[in-house]
């Protein structure tokens, strides 16, 4: 019976310790040359693949980390511009918006019973309502103001909210 | 396991010696799979820098469904990736293919340089293992280095754990055959 010699995969099976027991490796393996030289070429990448590299990082390591961890924890949740000018978009959309639905002299009417400051109020308000107006307000805004407002929700859960939680974790 | 639950509980409530001492019992871990990808010295340590802060921040959501150690081995091999794709470095995507398309991978200098000078095999060997697939770096360093297993490796590289155990034999069956050629060549082998 002629002798079908070792596969690549059987002998890496068998140095990764994943042939059991006696098998007909062993025989195999004292009577072919061929077989035997293989296995110690596969051997010897075995060792190789076993040595250690020499890997090192800085001795400071562990405390640059920490102190790049204390550093970001220590950042106060700071706005972007765009943040703010969403902020100030959505509020401009807002403000309008009531100006439109409750009109601007009924408003200023609720503004004059509170004397002095009323008066400014009432006239800010006024300033504000001739510019809305002048740029002929219609029921488009109205759909800009809800948009604006779920966009910040969105913007509050997806964005703000988790930034407050990790920056919680670091405390 | 129940050391590591102690030691995260401590870390998440802010025991900064803690952590550290999580630092020093995983960074050689983390400095096998992350010396392996990045070849550029100084980007190295930052690397392993961002491992550590990921592992940090994340802390809280590990829910020991595996060993720690592969947690954060995988979280190493992610950062790893990514700053291979931002380095524009091709990553080896070819599952099925046999051995042609690793043998079509494997770039082969012209030039000749200080490695293969070296008759050491150790140092052949880091040199021809430089020349692999990432993953293929990844599956023997975690293999026979950190000692994993295939399923370790599956959830670290996220290949199924077929493929991490064709990886594995490909690539030392490459290196066998490019090694012998090489020694051949010089008369060296045995
Ligand atoms: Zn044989």
């Amino acid at each position: 019976m002629a002798l079908k010699h070792l596969t690549d995969e059987q002998i890496q099976e068998y140095l990764d310790g994943n042939v059991s027991g006696k098998s007909w490796f062993a025989g195999h393996l004292k009577s072919c040359g061929d077989c035997k030289e293989k296995i110690d070429e596969y051997s010897s990448l075995y060792s190789a693949l076993e040595v250690e590299e020499k890997i090192g990082l800085s001795a400071r390591f562990a405390d640059v980390v920490i102190s790049k961890i204390t550093a970001q924890a220590s950042v106060t949740p700071g706005f972007q511009i765009w943040q703010i000018f969403l902020a100030v978009l959505g509020l401009g959309v807002g403000l309008a918006t009531v100006v439109y639905l409750i009109g601007i002299k009924s408003m200023g009417k609720l503004f004059t019973g509170l004397g002095e400051f009323g008066k400014i109020s009432s006239s800010v308000l006024a300033i504000i309502g001739n510019y809305f107006a002048g740029i002929n307000l219609n029921f488009g805004l109205l759909g800009l103001a809800a948009f604006a407002l779920v966009f910040m929700v969105f913007l509050d859960h997806f964005i703000l909210q988790p930034k407050q939680r990790a920056l919680s974790f670091f405390r | 396991m129940t050391n590591s639950r102690e030691l995260i509980k401590k870390i998440i409530s802010g025991d900064t010696h803690a952590f550290k001492s999580l630092i020093q019992d995983y960074q050689r871990l983390v400095c096998h799979v992350i010396f392996k990808m990045v070849t550029n010295e100084q980007d190295r340590e930052d690397v392993c820098q961002d491992v550590f802060i990921k592992v940090y921040q994340n802390l809280s959501k590990f829910q020991f469904d595996s060993k720690l150690s592969t947690w954060i081995a995988k979280i190493a091999f992610n950062t790893g990736i990514n700053y291979l794709k931002k380095q524009k470095v091709p990553l080896f995507d070819d599952v099925s293919g046999e051995n042609g398309a690793l043998e079509k991978y494997w770039s082969e200098e012209t030039s000749p340089d200080g490695f293969t000078q070296e008759r050491d095999l150790t140092c052949r060997l880091q040199h021809e293992i430089t020349k692999l697939p990432v993953q293929f770096k990844t599956i023997l360093t975690l293999y026979h280095l950190e000692e994993m297993s295939y399923t370790e490796i599956a959830e670290i590289t996220g290949l199924p754990d077929g493929t991490v155990k064709s990886y594995l034999f490909r690539a030392r069956k490459l290196l066998k055959e490019k090694l012998i050629a090489k020694y051949q060549q010089e008369e060296l082998w045995h």
